[in-house]
């Protein structure tokens, strides 16, 4: 399954999707994992510097979270409609912030 | 900044604009006293308002989701308590096309120099420096009118102009993430202004 959002932040990266909803939430990112959350302000980013590659629910190509994605350099796909609930978190996904896709691995990557 | 008064308002705050950081950096924000602001932290552990932890090698307190609630608890209290709701909505308003603005010349910023080869740090062109020279000066206004209603709103000017400057050699001031970058201040502004309306990203 491949979701379509906007492209934010160039490069690809492959790691475990860690859901994300609130501050709450936050020790349960390890690095490289891939931040899935529904949007971010300046508490989320510390996280920019442990994810792999980052997805979120709003925003686009001009927003705050992918000037941050840009200068930690990681993978941004952003305004990916559902993000939360198409990648669950363990779920291993490919993130590709050049083409803006996010694409859940077949299971032989896993192996 | 002068000496402020240590409230759980600007102490909440503060970690709420810088996000996760430690008591001394909590307790300049506003220019609180550390140790007055240390024992309002360590209250506000004990109702789950903000946590301390470890994070990438460094230690330092953010806002759990309570301590979010009870910050726009006490913002939207200020917000009544100094008849400024009108306005603060009035500079929102002026504030979000200059956002643009400023998001859109940091994103061409960083998009020029990928698309280089060799990405240098050196000083900012001409163009780019009247840029955002031209951001702070249609920035100052709005500063001084919520600053006339809301003294803790002073500051960013100065900031910005500090990292304007710094970029004169150093193109990193503009939007690094490791130091007081330009849209590291702005970010913080943008959160600033959203939290004190309690409106929402």
């Amino acid at each position: 399954m491949t979701s379509i959002g906007t492209g934010a932040s160039p490069g690809t990266a492959c790691g475990t999707a860690r859901t994300v909803h609130s501050v709450d939430e936050f020790s349960t990112v390890m690095p490289g994992d891939i931040l899935v959350c529904r949007t971010t302000d300046p508490a989320w980013t510390p996280l920019f510097g442990l994810a792999a590659a980052i997805v979120t629910e709003t925003g686009g190509m001009l927003s705050h979270a992918a000037i941050v994605a840009r200068e930690y350099g990681i993978p941004a796909v952003l305004g990916v409609a559902g993000a939360l609930h198409l990648f669950p978190a363990g779920t291993t996904i490919v993130v590709d912030g050049t083409q803006g896709t996010v694409t859940e691995a077949p299971s032989k990557v896993l192996r | 900044m002068s000496s402020n008064q240590p409230t759980m308002l600007l102490t909440l705050h503060s970690i709420r604009l810088l996000g996760f950081a430690d008591t001394g950096a909590v307790a300049q924000r506003f220019g609180q006293d550390s140790q007055q602001v240390e024992s309002l932290l360590i209250e506000a552990g004990s109702k789950g308002w903000a946590a301390r932890s470890s994070f990438g090698g460094s230690r330092g307190w953010s806002l759990t989701v309570a301590g979010r609630t009870e910050n726009e608890r006490l913002l939207a209290g200020e917000l009544e308590a100094a008849d400024a709701r009108a306005a603060v909505t009035s500079v929102h308003s002026e504030f979000v096309p200059l956002n643009t603005d400023v998001v859109a010349a940091c994103s061409q910023l960083q998009l020029d120099r990928l698309s280089r080869e060799n990405q240098q740090n050196d000083g900012m062109d001409h163009r780019t420096n009247q840029t955002f020279t031209d951001a702070v000066a249609s920035f100052r206004g709005l500063e001084a009118r919520l600053a006339g209603a809301l003294p803790r709103f002073s500051g960013y000017t100065q900031r910005l102009e500090q990292a304007v400057a710094n970029a004169a050699t150093e193109t990193a001031w503009l939007i690094a993430t490791d130091r007081d970058s330009f849209h590291r201040i702005w970010f913080e502004f943008h959160e600033d202004l959203i939290a004190t309306l309690g409106m929402q990203r």
